[in-house]
């Protein structure tokens, strides 16, 4: 049975002595030197055996103290009030030798971070060994056997000789399994997991998910999982827990909740996702920020950013109300119509006319990197990573290319070898008809001025010591040579093109918030009239709603100032949202390249296509659709699969697939597609047959 | 494992070769004429004069000179001493023991205080103790170990009279007088090295415990004293390994100033005679041997890096994501 | 790291101002004023400073002269606040006479040592390849001696003086340097801004100059600060050993090196000097740790 149908009215009715996990009324204020700081308010939901609540919220909102208040985790200095009770034992007073007895047996906790959750020094199975040993009394053998077990149930090939490996030796998806086994070692009643696949590439994400889904059935495991992807949200969990600024704002079945939430926040957060956008409108953006921990707000917390907002919403701190089973923070929830997630309005999307002209500005032929691994006693070259491996791409002027890959698949690579930010080891790049490659020093210099890049991470993108004003205005001064008023003049105006106005020029990127200074970035890259914009993942570090600002804001520019995008992202849900074609890469080939639309609704290739079926999909009705699932783990581009790389994942692979490439092939929707199934004569075709994208199907 | 031995080996040769040449290249460079003051210094007839330096073969360009010096060398004859003759391989092999137990005990009473008030500081980090700890290493830190010995020396030698103050035993006639004579020494060297060790480890293990192995290992109820002991402090040690070595070198040359002070027949004492008096091939044979214990030592650390950080053992390890 | 306000989860432990550090040295003096005990520190050395340079002021006798019929080996009187020496001579002023040769000679250590390790630093560092191997390969073979008996054998090769004493340190102080501003500049040649800058067309000498020195002089003045204790402990060491200083010009180390035939005999002669040398090396080190809590510890990865 599903909580999806029974949890409905399951808010009110819980008894807490029957449920698994049981908070009521925790708060937790933290120590800091301008005094204590409250965190989290008066927080309460209950969660059932076998249930799944998912805690949903933006950075800031204190999801992550809630869960290692329930956890006994939180730094030393921070004060707790309230009730947390596990299966009716309460924990909150609980004599910190007892909650440690309590934690990895009765309920433990999975991170975000699996790349460094895992000790480098000892060996996995000897982490999970001693978590067993830990908790109950079986000699090392045992213990050692239970870790095999685990490490098998959690979907590790080849478990007992991994059991011996070190973490670094495995790949991020494996870790995180490893973590998992780690936490379910003594079957525990309730997991808590804070963002577990977040950091994951999105076909490891479909992987674990499924995982998660498996072994809370298998288990009877309540789970408590923390995130701020309502996509996955809708994927796993039964009741939802909405928090904004420490408090919860709304508290709901998942599908009520998507169908109709009950809180303007909610809303703004369905709306912001861009799952749900129209292909080629503006995203929906709420406007504002987070308030700091410091300001006290009289009234309802989000007013000052909610469009629903009248006087009374503005005086006096709001409770929590029923209706319909459903608990909300807003005063308007009956009166206001909230609309979930728009479905269907993709069914008819608009085909926007073809931004792009047919004049290639970037002609990429047969381009490819190596690096070399040395290795060995003299530091021989032992192997090659071919990050990039013989790539032919056009950029049209005018147009948004985007190009979607996960982790080894070589796209960060291929932006900055358009760049020319290192060399290739062989091909071209043309831009504009000038050999990008062939330039020396100063006329490359000349040329990086219409070429421009915007990088992942803002905040190690711009100097931490250098002001707004300098930083916008160096390739003013280091190419044009401006000086004084003009400079002042050029400076304002590129910041007002990206929506900030003068008050930020004195300040450090420190003092920013983390979509100030990705608009910070964006106008330092505009500063030279640039044609081309490379956009390296300029969207990962930001939360939903400041996406959704960053996204709009660029196509705003590429609209008013006739920019060229290449659009480097792993996250194919936005790539989908605002680019005119796609190319999907794969271990360093371009699987498949085309018009968006067609890849996204009739993929060739079957990576696009578990891609997009990996992408978690904003409605819980949803769950029951036909997914693909991948096999194992993305291969490295160290020890590159013979013929069709993708064979070793591909649910279709033929004989055929393992011996030779497959050659370059049009389908009739105009896409350029590299696989054997279509030009093979004996396999199935894809071509043609719809993608399981629940938003198009209804 | 074996590769990063092997490496490190291979990287032995060159460079001893070029310390070994660099040694020589200093020595060369000497003011004062070794051969002259043999002969009876600024009165002596030149005859005399370059009758001596051709016998010491001092007439010789460099490479010749450091040719021949080196093939001696790998045969076990570091030449003789300018001023009295006797084989410098010889009186090296005889006084080496000695500084190196008193580098090693030195170490050792670093090890053993350092050790632990690293740790204690850095597990109770901000208490008392922690403020406590902090000031004894900066004190320790700041302390010249010359001046400290003579305190040593003050209180233990002179007024309490229950440890002396110079000299020094064979271990094989007496162990016990062997000890004695060389407690002082050993913590005046141990206290200084005690002190960093401490700053440095709590330094690491603080580092390490803010880590997120370290969060999960708690979040799955490991009792405490495991993941410090076992969780934390293997890697921290690594990091304290290295600097741990870099201190070694530093002991070694402190013994120089101990060895004065103790009066005790090391090579440091021997090497400051030398020093004073031009006598390079004793210069040339002790700075080698210096050399050639700091790059064992530090292949033994790199090697219980290796032991202890497994990610260091595999050099293509890890473009897996 | 995006924050959109203080409501973080992480912001509760960062480093000892809760804050990054930009960068502005008026900010940096401003958070090291807040810490008392180096401050006290910086006052101490100053005040050690201002007696060296005006010695003749302060110095109730002069440092050399042999009083005749004057006791030896004295204690502490009104005549002669910290007693006299194995010769009659007042140590108070030999002390202060003192000062000046070690303070000039910590700072003609450190400051020789940044000005060959500076650059060297930022070449091997920033260019990297081949110049990058060859320089590491040098700092390996002066790594390798240990740094007394290298001071020791270059302090003699020169003869034995303050300058001379100086040169020999700094060359013991070079490699540790070179390492540590090379380690920081390649730290900050990987980061996104210096990447950032190039693809914006702006040329090696404006990313160094604006960017790579900046981002670099935090960690750099921290260990010059702490390299100016351990200068004065090098260098007393060998005025001790008689390589330094010559007497009869006083210095704290040489002080040390007369009177210590007396230890068993005379004891007091011995005390100030050392007492003086710690204290200052301890000021030192105070003054270097408050830099180093006033930038974040966050800052600093493998520093001595």
């Amino acid at each position: 049975m599903t909580g999806v149908e029974a949890s409905t009215a399951a808010t009110a009715t819980l008894d807490s002595s029957a449920a698994t996990l049981a908070v009521d009324g925790l708060s937790v204020e933290l120590a800091t030197r301008e005094g204590a700081l409250s965190v989290v308010n008066d927080v309460g939901f209950t969660i059932a055996p076998g249930e799944t609540v998912g805690l949903v919220g933006e950075s800031g909102c204190g999801k992550t103290m809630t869960s290692l208040a329930v956890m006994g985790l939180l730094p030393p200095g921070a004060r707790v009030t309230g009730s947390v009770r596990l299966a009716g034992r309460e924990l909150l007073g609980l004599a910190p030798e007892a909650m440690r007895e309590l934690r990895g047996d009765e309920l433990s906790m999975v991170f975000q971070e699996p790349l460094t959750s895992l000790n480098p020094t000892f060996t996995v199975g000897y982490q999970i060994a001693d978590v067993v040993r830990t908790h109950r009394r079986v000699n090392a053998r045992t213990a050692r056997a239970r870790a095999i077990e685990l490490l098998d149930r959690v979907g590790i090939p080849g478990a007992a000789a991994r059991a011996r490996s070190y973490p670094h030796e495995l790949s991020g998806g494996m870790r995180q399994r490893a973590v998992l086994a780690m936490a379910l070692a003594c079957e525990p009643r309730l997991l808590v997991a804070d963002e577990p696949t977040t950091a994951l590439d999105v076909t490891v994400q479909a992987q674990i998910l499924e995982l998660l889904r498996s072994l809370r059935a298998e288990l009877g495991m309540s789970v408590l999982f923390v995130t701020h992807d309502l996509g996955v949200v809708a994927e796993i969990c039964d009741r939802v827990v909405v928090m904004y600024a420490g408090e919860i704002v709304e508290h709901a079945a998942v599908q009520p909740l998507f169908d109709r939430p009950r809180h303007p926040y909610t809303e703004a957060l369905l709306r912001a996702m861009p799952q749900a956008a129209a292909r080629g409108s503006a995203l929906a953006v709420i406007p504002g920020n987070v308030p700091s921990a410091g300001e006290v707000l009289p009234g309802c917390r989000f007013s000052p950013r909610c469009g629903y907002a009248r006087d009374e919403c503005r005086h006096a701190p709001i409770a929590l109300r029923a209706i319909d089973g459903t608990t909300t923070r807003c005063i308007r929830a009956k009166e206001v119509q909230l609309s979930g997630v728009t479905r269907g309005a993709r069914a008819d999307s608009v085909a926007t006319p073809l931004r792009a002209q047919a004049r290639a500005l970037v002609e990429v032929r047969e381009l490819a990197k190596r690096f070399p691994v040395r290795g060995g006693v003299l530091g021989r070259v032992r192997a090659q990573v071919r990050a990039v491996d013989g790539i032919d791409l056009d950029v049209r002027a005018g147009e948004t290319l985007g190009l979607v890959g996960e982790s080894g698949s070589g796209k960060t690579t291929t932006g900055r070898l358009v760049l020319r930010l290192i060399t290739p080891t062989r091909g071209t790049v043309h831009f504009d008809g000038v050999d990008v490659l062939a330039l020396d020093r100063r006329r490359l210099r000349r040329l990086r001025r219409r070429l421009q890049v915007i990088f992942q991470d803002p905040y190690s993108s711009l100097d931490p010591r250098v002001t707004v004003a300098r930083a916008v205005s160096e390739p003013l001064v280091a190419h044009d040579h401006l000086k004084g008023t003009a400079l002042e003049a050029r400076v304002v105006d590129l910041l007002s093109s990206v929506g900030l106005d003068r008050s930020v020029l004195a300040r450090q990127p420190h003092e920013l918030s983390g979509g100030q200074r990705q608009r910070v970035a964006i106008a330092r890259a505009l500063a030279l009239d640039p044609t081309l914009l490379v956009c390296d993942e300029p969207l990962s570090s930001l939360d939903v709603s400041t996406k959704a600002q960053v996204i709009n804001l660029l196509t705003d520019l590429q609209s008013r100032l006739g920019l060229t995008y290449l659009f480097i992202s792993h996250d194919l849900a936005v790539v989908r949202a605002i680019s005119d074609r796609i190319a999907v890469m794969y271990l360093g080939q371009i699987v498949e390249l085309g018009d968006a639309d067609a890849v996204c609704d009739t993929p060739a290739h079957p990576y696009t296509e578990a891609l997009l079926s990996a992408i978690p999909v904003a409605d819980p009705s949803a769950r029951g659709r036909r997914r693909v699932v991948l096999r194992g783990d993305i291969a490295t581009p160290l020890a590159v699969p013979s013929g069709c790389r993708f064979h070793t994942r591909c649910p279709y692979a033929l004989d055929v697939c393992r011996t030779e490439e497959p050659p370059p092939f049009t389908t009739p929707a105009g896409t350029t597609v590299h696989c054997h199934l279509h030009t093979h004569p004996t396999g199935p075709h894809l071509a043609g047959r719809p993608v399981t994208d629940l938003a198009t199907e209804r | 494992m074996g590769t990063l031995i092997a490496r490190r080996l291979l990287v032995l040769v060159p460079l001893l070769l070029f310390v070994t040449f660099a040694v020589s290249l200093l020595v060369l460079l000497l003011p004062g004429d070794p051969a002259r003051e043999i002969a009876g210094g600024t009165r002596a007839p030149e005859a005399r004069v370059a009758e001596v330096r051709h016998q010491l073969h001092l007439d010789d360009g460099l490479f010749p000179r450091y040719g021949r010096w080196l093939a001696d060398a790998v045969q076990g004859d570091l030449g003789k001493s300018l001023f009295n003759g006797l084989p410098v391989a010889d009186d090296i092999g005889s006084r080496f023991p000695i500084t190196f137990s008193l580098a090693l005990g030195a170490a050792g009473v670093s090890l053993l205080i350092g050790v632990p008030l690293g740790i204690a500081t850095a597990v109770r980090r901000g208490s008392a103790l922690d403020r406590f700890g902090t000031v004894l290493s900066s004190f320790g830190i700041a302390m010249p170990d010359f001046w400290l010995a003579i305190l040593l020396v003050l209180v233990f030698a002179v007024s309490l009279g229950v440890l002396p103050a110079i000299g020094y035993t064979r271990f094989g006639d007496s162990p016990l007088e062997w000890a004695r004579h060389l407690v002082l020494p050993w913590f005046t060297l141990g206290l200084g090295g005690a002190a960093i060790l401490a700053r440095q480890l709590r330094s690491a293990l603080v580092d390490v415990l803010e880590q997120d192995y370290v969060r999960t290992a708690r979040a799955n109820g490991i009792r405490e004293r495991r993941v410090i002991a076992r969780y934390a402090l293997k890697n921290a040690a690594a990091p304290a390994l290295t600097i741990f070595g870099i201190q070694f070198a530093y002991l070694l040359g402190g013994t120089v100033i101990m060895e004065q002070i103790f009066s005790i027949p090391g090579m440091g004492s021997y090497v400051l005679t030398a020093v004073t008096r031009r006598d390079l091939p004793v210069i040339q044979g002790v700075v080698v041997v210096v050399a050639l214990t700091f790059v064992l030592c530090n292949l033994v650390v790199d090697v219980a890096y290796g032991l202890l950080n497994p990610k260091v053992r595999d050099l293509t390890a890890g473009s897996n994501r | 790291m995006s924050t959109t306000g203080p409501f973080e989860e992480e912001a509760f432990e960062r480093d000892a101002e809760g804050q990054s550090f930009s960068g502005d040295p008026r900010e940096l003096w401003r958070r090291f004023r807040r810490q008392r005990v180096a401050m006290a520190a910086l006052l101490f050395i100053v005040l050690v400073i201002v007696v060296a340079i005006a010695a003749p002021l302060f110095a109730p006798n002069n440092p050399n002269t042999i009083p005749t019929g004057a006791r030896v080996n004295a204690l502490p009187s009104w005549s002669h606040l910290l007693g006299t020496d194995d010769l009659g001579r007042d140590i108070l002023s030999r002390i202060i006479f003192g000062a000046r040769a070690s303070m000039t000679a910590v700072f003609l250590i450190v400051g020789l040592a940044l000005a060959v390790a500076l650059p060297l630093g930022l070449i091997s560092g920033y260019f990297a390849g081949r110049v990058d191997a060859v320089l590491m390969r040098v700092m390996d073979v002066l790594f390798t001696f240990p740094p007394l008996i290298l001071a020791l054998a270059v302090a003699s090769m020169l003869g034995p003086s303050l300058v001379n004493a100086s040169i020999a340190i700094a060359l013991v102080f070079v490699p540790s340097f070179v390492r540590l501003i090379r380690g920081q500049v390649l730290a900050v040649r990987e980061e996104l801004y210096v990447e950032a800058s190039r693809s914006l067309g702006l040329s090696n000498t404006w990313i160094v100059r604006r960017h790579v020195l900046p981002n670099v002089a935090s960690p750099i003045v921290v260990q010059a600060a702490v390299s100016l204790g351990y200068a004065l402990l090098a260098e007393a060491g060998l005025s001790f050993l008689g390589l330094g200083v010559q007497l009869p010009t006083p210095s704290w180390g040489n002080m040390l090196n007369e009177s210590f035939g007396y230890v068993l005999s005379a004891a007091w002669p011995l005390i100030p000097p050392g007492l003086v040398i710690f204290l200052t090396v301890l000021a030192f080190n105070l003054i270097g740790d408050g830099l180093r809590d006033a930038l974040g510890r966050e800052r600093f990865e493998a520093l001595r």
